[in-house]
């Protein structure tokens, strides 16, 4: 029976911890520029991260190494390093993003402007992570993330063709404005596809002691928690094609964001975009802060835990107060959080097959993983999408820059 | 009396020369067993690519790697045939084709797991 | 017992089952007409960085000497005190006792122990 609970609040939390700005703003900003055209690659993105995901968690229970711990051991210092640092420079500038977004949501809600937002922010975030435990934050902001929901509920108002939808699951070809198209595809597929997130999943499976009894449960919360999380960013990207691409309106400014649900809940359909935008991002302020202190100490062999007192495992926490106070910094000095956003999110597709390909290597290991490694199609399709992802962000970031944003 | 030291994570990935100063390789690996009482070192490998033995037998056995031949295939070398007094010019004693062995699949180092 | 697959950048944990570092190096004492014996592991940031650029592993020992007793050059366990144990590799010391902890306790008590409530 608990574990059947545990599964539960495993997919609740799973969807309501999916959306932060990084998928809210690309899904709002393709909904507006091309209408249902990109539903296709959220829905690649959703897929990607859901293998990524499972097999993090599969990792983590099999071996009882965390992802980061293997990629020292099996690659040694001097590769782990380089890893370490692009992913530390490419999460940061996403969590700069995300800590813009609770900035932006406070903004709307209050006419005070996101640079004074900063530093509290980032001191409630550093609040949850030096006083709370792991479950605290994994199981209770992802909770409150289910808020979120209120964009399937404001899509479905509006009636949508759901067979115009559906054919936008198919990839086409641009009509017009081919640099934003692929530019905006490539920046869907960095918010969907995050590496932070195998090294937060495979260290919270540590965190919560996993075994291999958990291997079903985790397939399923992948699957579902993650398929349910990418129809949300699905309902963001329809309620954009309805509501500013039959106007020409483009999604350039977060204060447009809450246009998202007024025209349908009215009054509520603001609050509730506010409520979304705080609190996912919020979630993935913490998330990413953990994921890159996880991966540091684990790498270095420091002690580390979200469940451990400060004092015994100072380096790991000190090492998340810096980062999140540095990723406050951006907000601090005025950088917009849209701007910050489609900067974070072309870089983070452009990093994924270095990010990727390794974690790859590591799911095929028998010493690691035994009779659980990985399947051809798992392989298959993470390799694809992933690559893909690099080569389309290689072409369409430099078009995108000669183009003029 | 004079303490000559040799670091395992610095000799890694060096490159071997042979006293014909041809490339034989990396190294990639140090086999040790207990003798007496103490641990030593009691084979180098070599190979190709220092990264490519380090991440797993997965890589190592894909198609592609055949194309390499006899000098690319991991080899072994017993430490009396390894001249480590500048360890950042290791110097096999000897020729490739005397000195060296080709290491077969099954000695494949085992992590901890 | 393969050196690199299985001891070096392995998990290090002291003789309480507390984390102790990771093996940053490995040290072998070469001698004439022996094999080159297996002397020490060496754990320390200025092994780790050596692997990575010569001088900053230097310019690190320089300033890392201000963390304690022990501190500014690497640390050495000799081999004798290591066995493998479970997932990680077990050394017979309490690790609060040597200068590997350094920097944790150094930032426990400057800094950690004055936030309140941690």
């Amino acid at each position: 029976m608990k574990r059947i609970l545990d599964l539960a609040l495993g997919i609740v939390t799973s969807v309501g911890g999916f959306l932060e700005i990084g998928s809210i703003a690309t899904a709002a900003q393709a909904g507006a520029s091309f209408g249902f055209q990109l539903a296709w690659a959220i829905a690649l993105g959703t897929l990607c991260i859901a293998f990524l995901v499972e097999m993090a968690g599969r990792f983590a229970a099999v071996s009882k190494h965390t992802i980061a711990d293997a990629m020292r051991e099996r690659f040694g210092a001097p590769f782990f390093t380089t890893l370490a640092a692009i992913m530390l420079g490419v999460s940061l500038l996403v969590m700069a993003a995300e800590v813009g977004g609770v900035g932006a949501a406070l903004e709307l809600a209050t006419g005070i402007s996101i640079p004074i937002w900063a530093i509290p922010v980032a001191l409630v975030a550093w609040a949850l992570l030096w006083y709370t435990t792991f479950g605290v934050i994994e199981n209770g902001v992802s909770l409150l993330g289910l808020v979120t929901v209120a964009f399937v509920v404001g899509a479905v108002k509006l009636h949508p063709q759901y067979g115009e939808v559906a054919r936008g699951l198919i990839p086409t070809l641009p009509k017009q404005d081919a640099a934003k198209y692929w530019f905006t595809a490539v920046s869907i597929l960095g918010a969907s596809i995050s590496p932070y997130l195998f090294f937060f999943y495979s260290s919270g499976a540590i965190e919560d002691k996993w075994d291999t009894t958990y291997l079903w449960s985790n397939r399923a919360i992948a699957a579902i928690g993650m398929g349910f999380g990418g129809f949300l960013s699905i309902a963001v990207l329809v309620l954009a094609a309805l509501i500013f691409h039959p106007h020409n309106i483009e999604v350039e400014h977060y204060q447009q964001l809450p246009e998202l649900l007024t025209p349908v809940l009215g009054r509520a359909g603001f609050w509730l975009v506010v409520a979304s935008l705080a609190i996912a991002c919020l979630g993935a302020t913490l998330e990413i802060a953990l994921a890159l202190a996880y991966l540091v100490a684990q790498g270095l062999g420091w002690t580390w835990g979200e469940n451990v007192k400060p004092r015994e495992d100072a380096r790991f926490c000190l090492l998340y107060t810096v980062l999140v106070f540095a990723a406050s910094l951006f907000s601090l000095a005025g950088a917009d959080p849209l701007k910050m956003t489609q900067i974070s999110m072309a870089l983070t597709a452009a990093s994924l097959p270095i990010g990727v390909l390794p974690f790859l290597v590591l799911m095929n290991d028998r010493q690691y993983l035994g009779d659980h490694t990985n399947r051809v199609a798992g392989n298959a399709i993470v390799m694809v999408i992933s690559v893909l992802a690099g080569v389309l962000a290689l072409i369409s970031i430099p078009l995108q820059i000669i183009g003029g944003s | 009396m004079e303490i000559h030291e040799a670091h395992v994570e610095l000799l890694l990935g060096r490159k071997v020369i042979d006293a014909d100063s041809r490339v034989v390789g990396r190294i990639e690996e140090m086999r040790s067993e207990l003798v007496d009482g103490e641990r030593v070192v009691t084979e180098f490998h070599l190979g190709p690519q220092a990264l490519l033995e380090r991440i797993g037998a997965v890589v190592a056995q894909l198609p592609l790697l055949g194309f390499f031949g006899s000098r690319g295939r991991p080899r072994s070398v017993a430490w009396r045939l390894m001249d480590l007094s500048d360890p950042r010019r290791p110097r096999l004693r000897g020729r490739l084709a005397d000195a060296t062995t080709v290491i077969s699949r099954s000695e494949r180092p085992s992590h901890p797991s | 017992m393969h050196l690199v697959a299985e001891v070096l950048d392995q998990q290090l944990c002291d003789s309480r089952g507390k984390p102790a570092g990771r093996v940053d190096g490995i040290v072998l004492e070469l001698r004439d007409d022996k094999p080159p014996r297996v002397a020490y592991v060496e754990v320390s940031p200025i092994t780790f960085l050596s692997r990575i650029n010569r001088r900053l592993s230097r310019w690190y020992a320089r300033h890392d000497r201000r963390f304690g007793e022990g501190r500014g050059v690497a640390f050495r366990v000799p081999w004798t005190r290591l066995t493998p144990s479970g997932t990680a590799l077990q050394i017979d010391i309490d690790s609060e006792a040597t200068p590997i902890v350094a920097v944790e306790q150094w930032l426990r008590r400057r800094i950690v122990e004055r936030i309140p409530g941690g």
